[in-house]
């Protein structure tokens, strides 16, 4: 009887076990991509001057004599006269479809428009954009639809998705291998352009920031994608001649002009040109570095990197690398310092200046190379900061998604106060 | 932090109403004859489930429960335990709750009936890397059994019973944030040693 009811209960179990499922549902909140497609007339013939308009996408920032340029993500320049950095007048907008990166040289803006890298004539003064050469396909499109165009990059949007946990989420997400966010344009996150602003020669070079991809040295325009390094010559009147193209790798970010010396960051490392054949430079040596985004900054005989977490860098350490140079063929770790999201950087008179993302701007003492990082002379905090210019003696211009900071910094003590903002929208 | 704390939660439930029922046992002057205490030690075994996280796997379960007897055919107590709904770690979880318990006493071979209803608290389970979370819920357990004497207090039960747990999971993967929210239906086919 006993033994009767138990295999009775093993048995009435056992019946019954596969009638209960579990209930299992997945709320996964993603980036969804979705591709923006243009056809090349309509980015080639959309170059126009314009009025000004309000700050929404910050992209690089460039300094060129008394004009700041401010890219609008994938559509243009926001062009200030900054003759007086406590109030930058706006001019107008320059509107160039899929532009993110720029450079400026005896009067003539070199600037990508999507595939092709153009120059504009800025000689007869800002208000006109005469294209007086243009570089078709000069960045190989990544994907062509025969109706909808060449794709030109991706748009984000936050999507919040609900599923049975077994079905399978592929078919939701996004149709392509690969992804071209403006992050991948601007060295991890938003950026700005390189290289010393400089007066010689009767030329004159504007100047950006340490997160660039173009870069001007010896009449020579370099650019990076995401793979390889273009050689133009640029000549005096604005035209283009394509010199030379180099394989480097996969996920090179930022692009640093420096003597002989062409400095790329990369998300594992750090890529240096030997510069001194302007038309075919030659990979010299790699400093290697954990994975992470690396904006670079060269002074000296040291190379500052800083390397950074977050989505698309795939990075946890937070740090400042300075890297000594001085065998340029072995670059080697000196020091590296603990931050806390630190980006864009510049270094002068002895005196290094950190953005530090969601934590503001630093500044450090850098006469000792080896020990900058313990050096700290002021954190200015609560706001956010991702590129910086030293724009001239006292001035300097940083970026951050709010919007465009302009301080004045004393070099000998490395004190800054903030004179000017201007807002996005 | 999140497991110590509930275990030391449920210790000092138990050390208060233990020391609570001796206290008024004293105070009434009422011998623990007149509402004996009842402890219970299970050993459970989980169907296997056909869908889900989890699914074609077996769990286990092994609870205590401290009870009174109020009548010969009631009682009431509250219990802890842990459980694993599957071999991950993830999917362990320590139970806390109320027993209310009925039983036959004139009859020789007993037949059980009692309902659990309590909360969970999931596991310390931490993945730095993806920072995956899981969070307990709802426990709730109603079992029918048959108890067998073994000695003048002591008996062994068998039964079968039904367990819901409620879980979510949160982690991060290579799309984005994901949560999981998991409602865990059982038949269980426990065995229990009363004293």
């Amino acid at each position: 009887m006993n033994k009767g009811w138990i295999f009775g209960c093993l048995v009435f179990s056992l019946m019954w076990s596969g009638c209960l499922k579990d209930d299992c549902s997945r709320v996964t909140t993603y980036i969804k991509y979705e591709p923006v497609y243009m056809q090349p007339d309509e980015f080639r013939n959309g170059i126009q001057w314009g009025d000004a308009r309000p700050l929404e996408h910050p992209g690089k920032i460039y300094v060129y004599e008394d004009y700041l340029l401010v890219n609008e993500m994938r559509r243009g320049i926001h062009v200030y006269d900054n003759s007086n950095p406590a109030a930058p007048q706006k001019i107008g907008f320059l509107t160039i479809p899929g532009n993110m990166d720029m450079a400026v040289r005896n009067g003539f803006l070199y600037a990508d428009n999507a595939t092709d890298l153009i120059s504009i004539d800025l000689r007869s003064g800002i208000g006109q954009a005469e294209v007086v050469d243009r570089e078709e396909l000069a960045f190989q499109p990544y994907a062509e639809d025969p109706e909808l165009g060449i794709l030109i990059y991706h748009k984000t949007k936050e999507v919040t998705l609900e599923l049975p946990c077994g079905e399978s989420i592929d078919h939701h997400v996004n149709d392509f291998p690969w992804i071209l966010t403006d992050a991948m344009f601007n060295g991890g996150i938003a950026a700005e352009a390189s290289t010393s602003g400089s007066q010689s020669g009767g030329q004159t070079i504007g100047q950006g920031g340490s997160m660039a991809r173009f870069s001007l040295m010896k009449d020579h325009l370099y650019v990076i994608d995401n793979t390889d390094m273009w050689t133009f010559e640029t000549s005096g009147n604005g035209q283009l001649d394509y010199r030379s193209n180099i394989e480097v790798e996969w996920g090179i970010e930022t692009l640093f002009g420096y003597g002989d010396y062409l400095f790329i960051g990369a998300d594992d490392g750090m890529h240096i040109m030997d510069n001194t054949n302007p038309e075919a430079p030659a990979h010299l040596a790699t400093y290697e570095h954990a994975r992470a985004c690396d904006p670079v900054f060269v002074s000296g005989d040291y190379a500052y990197v800083t390397l950074r977490n977050g989505t698309e860098c795939q990075n946890f350490n937070n740090q400042l690398d300075v890297v000594s140079i001085e065998q340029i063929e072995e670059p080697t770790l000196v020091e590296s310092f603990q931050m806390r999201n630190p980006h864009g950087l510049s270094v002068t008179d002895e005196k290094l200046y950190l953005c530090e993302g969601a934590f503001g701007l630093k500044s450090f003492d850098a006469s000792i190379p080896g020990e900058v990082g313990n050096n700290l002379l002021q954190h200015l905090d609560g706001f956010h900061a991702y590129d910086i210019i030293v724009s001239s003696e006292r001035n300097m211009i940083v970026t951050g998604q709010d919007g465009i900071r302009q301080f004045h910094h004393e070099p000998a003590s490395g004190q800054f106060y903030e004179v000017s903002f201007i807002e996005v929208k | 932090m999140r497991l110590r704390t509930g275990i030391v939660c449920l210790l000092m439930m138990y050390l208060s109403l233990s020391h609570f029922a001796g206290v008024a046992c004293d105070f009434y002057s009422i011998s623990k004859d007149s509402f004996p205490l009842r402890h219970s030690v299970e050993m459970g075994l989980l169907t296997a489930n056909s869908s889900g996280r989890a699914a074609g796997e077996l769990g286990l379960a092994l609870n205590y429960t401290l009870g009174v007897e109020f009548t010969n055919n009631l009682y009431t107590g509250f219990g802890l335990g842990w459980m694993s709904l599957s071999s991950g770690s993830e999917e362990q979880v320590f139970p806390f709750y109320m027993r209310l318990g009925i039983t036959m006493p004139d009859w020789k071979v007993k037949p059980a009936i009692h309902l659990d209803a309590g909360m969970a608290i999931a596991a310390d389970h931490r993945d730095g890397f993806n920072e995956a979370r899981s969070q307990g819920g709802m426990y709730f357990n109603p079992s029918l059994g048959c108890s067998f004497p073994v000695g003048e207090r002591t008996a062994v039960q068998v039964g079968l019973g039904y367990i819901f747990q409620h879980m979510s999971f949160d982690y991060l993967d290579f799309l984005g944030r994901t949560e999981e929210i998991v409602d865990y239906h059982r038949l269980e086919i426990h065995l229990a040693v009363n004293f």
